[in-house]
């Protein structure tokens, strides 16, 4: 199973090492890796993944990083799903896997 | 976050920044080890009102931290120096991060223009801290001190706590800092708003009300949350029969009728059978961990599955939840609690507890049994003790056989199961509880771990007790290679162990050894009526094993009462 997350993240120390450790440590491995400096500072990071464990619960281990504002996931550029800056989707009845 | 305001440059350095900004976060004491990189912040402490703990290794100082916040409901803080100063506290900050502990971590780093240079006592601390922390930061400019002290304690306190780790390079210590108002760059933590998981918790009512034999599992998450009476207040509500994580343990009290006891790996069948029975578990403040839940897969394979907890990322991680909640656990408690119709299940529920309760295997005529000498321990202790334990069979005595009051009185490493941090973390205990009587209990392979804090008690005058439980191996190794490996038994024999009284005398402690079950009382007497520090020595079979218990990766069902 593959999936492209599209992540914003804040320009401070150590914060790409953070975002690929919790990558590595859930369970996924890094097909590709792609970041760029965003607009309004900080980055912008697009990363395409596989793994067989759930995507959804890797989304939110990620949003959980105190430098990531946005969290979102794509296919063919179109936004699928969101996880960031709320908690919406998650306090729901059988939440997607 | 809010704009920085800037202010008029105020006079003074990075080391005496950081003490200013714990003053005003209501820190009064910190438990550290000088070294070079830190030594401008022990510079100012001798001007600063922060009383400085001085362990006698960093893994106690963070272990003491920890200790200390678990006991108080407050933030614990452990300082360092670089290098090994830094590795040496990884231990104690891993353990932090898995039990979810508020806990600040300061260290000192080499001057900014070396790091990178493999400098002396240079370690790359921010890289090391990446995996054990909620958050970490490396600070080389002094004008940033103040916002990021403010904002890694918002975030060590805040939602789901955790360590969080700030390194200062030694020149960012030394140098002038000229840094805007604190307060106008924090800006503290928010709860998601109450629209955001009102909707589950009306669904959550109606699976409730549906359930007859509903069941509540219920973890460490209930304290962090500050949240023990709207728990105990939901079960009084409802009526419902509840199990408990090691760390969930003291969340209904000791006299709560419908209470099971510990649930998973050694808890009590009682415990165990209802969750296989439930037709509804509602997870408060807990995370399916592996060892209580067994094979994940036949946990609770009958019932749908309410969870609650303030980390989203919990939610689904290991048991897709029929209703996940996120959200301020007092709050979403209130709401949820009604009563329940189901004395049926009540009913099953008690004769589960009377009938496959913990028991204890008495002492024999020549031989002290833990189990049996631990409910003495119980029955001696004033209501307010704390107990901190070490890792191993004991700890799991502990927790089958001892009854608490809350769960701030039982202090045991639960995620990362760190031999060695009864000792320290009951030295903590004992500074943020001076009136309680604050008693170790630990077994002979742990307490060597981080046995120096002795002269920790003893620098201090913390009068700590400790119940030493000798067995003369590593008793839960070798309980599983009894067990699981052909009893073929590999290195888990301590029977090199020093004199443990002589030890401790060695130290300054009053010491004894215990080995006959006649002179317990005496003993546990003369234990608890010591002024100062005091240890027991207290010799217990080799054989003993921990029971029940649930082969690893078995189902909960499967466990064992007994060498099979």
């Amino acid at each position: 199973m593959t999936m492209t997350l599209m992540i914003r993240l804040a320009d401070t120390s150590a914060a790409l090492e953070r975002l690929l450790r919790v990558i590595r440590v859930r369970g996924f491995y890094l097909e590709h890796c792609q970041v760029s400096q965003h607009e309004d500072a900080g980055y912008e990071v697009r990363v395409t993944l596989s793994g067989q464990r759930c995507m959804r619960n890797l989304q939110r281990q990620i949003d959980k990083l105190h430098e990531v504002s946005a969290v979102l996931a794509v296919s063919d550029g179109r936004e699928l799903a969101a996880v960031s800056g709320s908690l919406e989707g998650i306090a729901e009845t059988g939440s997607p896997a | 976050m809010a704009q920085p305001v800037q202010t008029q440059a105020i006079a003074e350095t990075g080391a005496q920044a950081i003490l200013k900004v714990l003053d005003e976060q209501g820190v009064d004491r910190v438990f550290g080890y000088p070294g070079g990189c830190i030594m401008p912040l022990y510079d100012a402490l001798l001007e600063s009102d922060i009383e400085h703990v001085l362990c006698r290794h960093e893994q106690g100082c963070a272990l003491a931290a920890d200790g200390y916040a678990r006991a108080s409901g407050r933030l614990g803080v452990a300082i360092a120096t670089s290098g090994p100063g830094a590795t040496n506290l990884v231990t104690g900050v891993a353990n932090a991060m898995m039990d979810s502990v508020p806990m600040l971590v300061i260290t000192g780093q080499v001057p900014s223009a070396a790091i990178g240079t493999d400098a002396f006592q240079e370690t790359d601390v921010l890289g090391l801290s990446l995996g054990i922390t909620k958050h970490s930061y490396l600070v080389t400019d002094p004008d940033d001190i103040p916002r990021v002290m403010n904002e890694a304690i918002d975030l060590a306190k805040s939602g789901r706590p955790g360590p969080v780790w700030v390194d200062v390079s030694k020149d960012a210590l030394l140098a002038p800092t000229n840094h805007p108002d604190t307060n106008s760059l924090w800006e503290p933590s928010i709860s998601p708003a109450r629209t955001e998981w009102r909707p589950s918790v009306a669904r959550a009512r109606l699976l409730m009300g549906a359930a007859r034999r509903p069941l509540v599992y219920g973890g460490g998450g209930v304290s962090l949350a500050r949240a023990e009476w709207a728990y105990r207040r939901f079960l009084e509500i409802t009526g419902l029969p509840c199990v408990e994580t090691l760390k969930g343990i003291g969340n209904a009290g000791r006299d709560y009728p419908w209470q099971l006891g510990m649930l998973g790996m050694h808890g009590s069948r009682a415990a165990n059978t209802a969750v296989d029975e439930a037709d509804l578990i509602i997870c408060i403040g807990a995370r399916f961990d592996d060892r209580a839940t067994g094979k994940a897969s036949a946990f609770a394979s009958k019932a749908k599955i309410i969870h609650i907890d303030i980390d989203p990322s919990e939610l689904h991680k290991v048991k897709q939840a029929d209703i996940a909640i996120a959200g301020p656990m007092t709050d979403i408690l209130v709401e949820l609690a009604m009563p329940l119709d189901i004395a049926p299940w009540r009913g099953r529920c008690v004769t589960l507890k009377h009938q496959c309760g913990f028991t204890a295997q008495p002492h024999g005529e020549h031989h002290i049994s833990g189990p049996a000498l631990l409910r003495q321990l119980d029955a001696t202790l004033p209501r307010d003790a704390v107990v901190t334990c070490d890792v191993g069979q004991h700890q799991m005595w502990v927790a089958q056989h001892m009854r608490f009051r809350q769960p701030r009185d039982h202090l045991s490493s639960g995620g990362l199961g760190t031999m060695g941090y009864g000792l320290p973390a009951a030295l903590g205990a004992q500074f943020a509880r001076p009136e309680s009587t604050v008693i170790n209990v630990s077994g002979d392979g742990s307490f060597l771990m981080n046995v120096q804090e002795l002269a920790t008690l003893r620098r201090y005058e913390l009068p700590v007790k400790i119940l030493l439980l000798d067995n003369r191996y590593l008793g839960l190794v070798r309980q599983q290679q009894c067990l699981f490996y052909g009893e073929r038994f590999s290195e888990c024999a301590l029977d090199d162990n020093p004199d443990f009284a002589q030890v401790a005398r060695s130290f300054g402690l009053a010491a004894r050894r215990l080995s006959a079950p006649s002179d317990i009382t005496m003993a546990l007497d003369w234990l608890l009526a010591q002024k100062g520090p005091a240890l027991l020595h207290v010799i217990i079979p080799g054989e003993q094993c921990v029971w029940p218990m649930v082969p690893p990766g078995a189902a909960n069902t499967a466990m064992l009462e007994g060498q099979p």
